[in-house]
């Protein structure tokens, strides 16, 4: 079986090769051309920095749009004689890239293609897959088993994140969104989370900084461990820039609360894709965790 | 008028800008009362404010070319094309003298006014265009000596063509407002004025751009739109002419507006067939940055709040009237109460709650000696009420950090409890007679600060007792603190504190701020 899964899932190109996954690119348009980026470009942490900064140019208009019907049949191309299993973000939240998928399968039927909505995004994507592997290491379920687990662990994936600049959420429509956390002082962090099983983003509260975003996230996950009554936390976590610090004070944070939960906790750090750029901006940090399996 | 003091003009007006944009956003009904005029003149100013600001070497050539550009390329909706076609028109005459001064400001306001209103298919009156005209006439009438002289009473003038936009625009007389978008553009005035004359930036009151609706209208007339779908798009044209695009325009939509740049022409139309509009479009030239939005969508959402249905309301009784903009900088649509020296009356309170206009309050006592009037409010009243039990008000502060107001009550009671913990918060004092607090000796004038009901450190000297606060606080496992000061502390009194936290603590900040409370001299949040 091979697993083929959009750029969304927030995996660097390390981990990516490790896992043997097929990835498609979610393109991205700078100024109305398409940006040329890729999961596997050489150098790519550089290339990320680089489009970092053209991103603080707030002239330079960067978008996303979604995958195409192309892009689907070219990796299935790729695994044409084998079981395909495909996970993808929210589809919910990307209509373009639904419609795509829709065409490839109903237009394509000589590929084997089981495909999964993770009905999640950022990191719940990455971690939904990582958290099937996790549970299957060491056996060889079949494609029916990875698919009954991505759905058994779906309605229990979380995401949260904060964000430094409200300013790209605006100009990417999500106003209201974006009006539910606004506040006029400077130095304010937008809490936002996306709903378990949808993929609905909603906003979550504000943070004065990081460590305070921190302590919301942990007072959270502790309260929803406890009302699963689960101590199995899978948690993937991605950064933009040098914002890993964020990430490694939640890791110490987890660590702790794993020590005194009693938890079994599984975290892993990842720089994040291209995709989410647009949307969330050039700093921002953000998990995507399962609960229990 | 020098260049220097122009870009700190333009920055106080986004500055004053960004402050009241919400007020804006709930004061728009025209042309679609979809609240977003205010989010639409921010994204259209703001960009322009922060390419001006990276600039090394200024001058009127290069801040006005990037004003034009940056606004023009920027510009989003029906008064965010407006407020770049008038600043463009603006910026051209500026660029001819190179200069500001009374004379050269009216002929710019003329020449805005007349390049915004050939942007537009159908201008109409009542709107931002009436503005600039008023100011315009205003402006012609008046000699005045100083260039800030000429603004203050331009503001003036377009005040008043604010309040009589109901009478231009019959829309406006029935939803019972001013037209937010001229209304905007006199927020940026204000601003500027402000920044020019070194006045504070002032949270406007939004009732005051309310009054009665007429009596006939109603809020689902409001909500019919002949044209559902806002749409927006560049095109790279190759020798069409603009004239055609135009009547096109006008043949399947309203709200048409275009802005023509060299090889460039970006669009905004309002239409119920984008898609065709597009098809059509895109043989005149390669279409860019396209954005279709739809406005019944919107107007249904911007109604449901108008009505605040599923929206939760929030009163914070705060006892100074610093905390009135330090809450609304976290929360710009809180409700607040300022106490002073007495703590609020049940009947000020029970008032105060019966005019918001929610059925679900969250109250923030900020005191434990006020929750027992809270609770008999709560008995008084066939509103849900839910009372908050934050101690002081650091901890109302941190909680609204918790807040959305559109999830439910459960949803921000657990939120802002979360938040609440978050932060620990000291109080200074300086005793007027010897007293013993919590089993330690306070001699008379000296200063105390106490924490969770302890008194932490006592001193003849006010910066000892702060520093020693702070350090006793455990700080490194901290990022923020937050000066709360009264009426009897200077702010440059704890400059010299805060420069020795700073060296000692690297990764700690520190905010300074007039909370106005009666009775300790200092609050300190600590976050």
């Amino acid at each position: 079986m091979k697993i083929i899964i959009d750029s969304t899932c927030q995996l660097e190109p390390e981990r990516i090769k490790e896992l043997g996954l097929t990835i498609i690119d979610m393109p991205v348009l700078m100024n109305g051309e398409e940006y040329p980026q890729s999961w596997d470009m050489p150098n790519w942490r550089e290339e990320k920095e680089k489009f970092i900064e053209l991103m603080r140019d707030k002239n330079n208009k960067i978008t996303t749009v979604g995958a195409s019907e192309a892009q689907f049949v070219e990796a299935f191309e790729k695994h044409k004689n084998e079981e395909i299993l495909l996970i993808t973000q929210a589809l919910r939240n990307t209509q373009a890239t639904a419609d795509a998928l829709h065409a490839a399968l109903k237009n394509h039927p000589e590929y084997d293609v089981k495909a999964f909505d993770s009905r999640s995004l950022v990191s719940g994507v990455g971690v939904q897959l990582i958290a099937m592997l996790n549970e299957t290491k060491g056996k060889n379920p079949s494609r029916d088993e990875c698919y009954a687990i991505l759905e058994k662990n779906c309605e229990n994936t979380h995401v949260m994140g904060a964000l430094y600049d409200l300013f790209y959420l605006h100009r990417g429509g999500r106003v209201g969104l974006a009006a539910a956390v606004m506040g006029t002082a400077m130095g304010i962090m937008p809490l936002l989370s996306a709903v378990p099983g949808s993929g609905e983003i909603k906003a979550m509260g504000k943070a004065r900084n990081y460590k305070q975003a921190c302590a919301r996230f942990i007072t959270t996950i502790t309260e929803q461990m406890e009302k699963k009554n689960s101590k199995k936390l899978t948690l993937a976590m991605s950064y933009v820039g040098s914002h890993d610090k964020e990430c490694l004070y939640m890791k110490k944070l987890l660590e702790n609360a794993a020590e005194e939960h009693g938890w079994d906790l599984y975290f892993e750090l990842n720089y994040s894709n291209f995709a989410h750029m647009p949307h969330l901006g050039p700093d921002y940090f953000e998990m995507g965790y399962v609960i229990g399996t | 008028m020098k260049i220097n003091k122009f870009i700190s003009a333009l920055e106080g007006g986004l500055d004053y800008f960004k402050a009241n944009y919400h007020t804006i956003d709930n004061l728009n009904v025209f042309p679609v009362p979809d609240g977003d005029t205010g989010v639409n003149m921010l994204l259209t100013f703001q960009p322009a404010i922060e390419a001006i600001r990276e600039q090394d070497e200024v001058s009127y050539e290069s801040i006005l070319g990037i004003l034009q550009n940056v606004c023009t390329m920027n510009s989003r909706g029906n008064s965010g094309f407006i407020l770049s076609r008038f600043i463009s028109g603006f910026s051209d005459v500026i660029l001819k003298y190179g200069d500001i001064t009374p004379d050269i400001l009216t002929e710019a306001f003329f020449h805005g006014h007349y390049i915004s209103k050939i942007s537009v298919s159908t201008p109409r009156e009542g709107t931002m265009l009436s503005v600039f005209e008023a100011v315009a006439k205003a402006m012609k009438d008046t000699k005045s000596e100083y260039v800030l002289d000429h603004i203050k009473m331009a503001i003036e003038a377009a005040r008043k063509e604010v309040f009589i936009s109901p009478e231009k625009l019959p829309v406006l007389k029935k939803a019972g407002v001013v037209d937010s978008g001229a209304l905007g553009f006199v927020f940026i005035m204000e601003g500027m004025k402000r920044r020019m004359a070194g006045e504070e930036i002032k949270i406007e009151n939004e009732a005051e751009y309310r009054f009665e609706p007429d009596e006939d209208s109603n809020l689902e007339e409001l909500m019919e739109i002949s044209h559902r779908f806002c749409t927006e798009l560049t095109i790279r044209r190759s020798g069409i002419e603009v004239k055609d695009i135009e009547a096109y325009l006008n043949d399947i939509g309203d709200s048409v507006a275009l802005l023509v740049n060299d090889d460039i022409i970006k669009l905004h139309v309002h239409t119920n067939t984008p898609d065709e509009v597009i098809e059509e479009l895109s043989t005149y030239g390669v279409i860019e940055n396209k954005k279709i939005e739809d406005m019944q969508k919107q107007i249904e959402e911007e109604f449901a709040r108008f009505r605040h249905e599923n929206e939760i309301g929030v009163l914070a009784l705060v006892p100074g009237e610093g905390f009135r903009s330090i809450l609304h900088d976290f929360e710009p649509d809180l409700d607040i109460l300022v106490y002073g020296k007495n703590l609020p009356k049940t009947g000020d309170i029970l008032n105060h709650i019966n005019q918001m206009p929610y059925e679900v309050i969250i109250v923030l006592a900020n005191d434990k000696n006020i929750i027992p009037a809270v609770q008999l409010v709560k008995n008084e009243t066939t509103k849900h009420i839910e009372i908050f039990p934050s101690k002081n008000v650091i901890q109302g502060v941190a909680a609204i950090m918790g807040f959305v107001k559109n999830l439910s009550w459960e949803e921000n009671l657990s939120q802002m409890t979360s938040s609440m913990e978050l932060v620990d918060s000291v109080s200074i004092y300086q005793s007027v007679k010897d007293s013993k607090f919590a089993g330690i000796n306070i001699p008379v004038n000296h200063y105390f600060a106490v924490m969770n009901g302890n008194v932490i450190a006592v001193d003849e000297e006010f910066d000892p007792v702060v520093l020693t606060s702070i350090r006793n606080a455990d700080p490194d496992e901290r990022m923020t603190v937050s000066f709360y000061y009264n009426d009897n502390v200077k702010p440059e009194d704890l400059e010299p504190i805060t420069a020795k936290l700073e060296k000692e603590f690297e990764d700690l900040e520190f905010e300074t701020r007039f909370g106005g409370q009666y009775t300790a001299l200092l609050l300190i949040g600590l976050e």
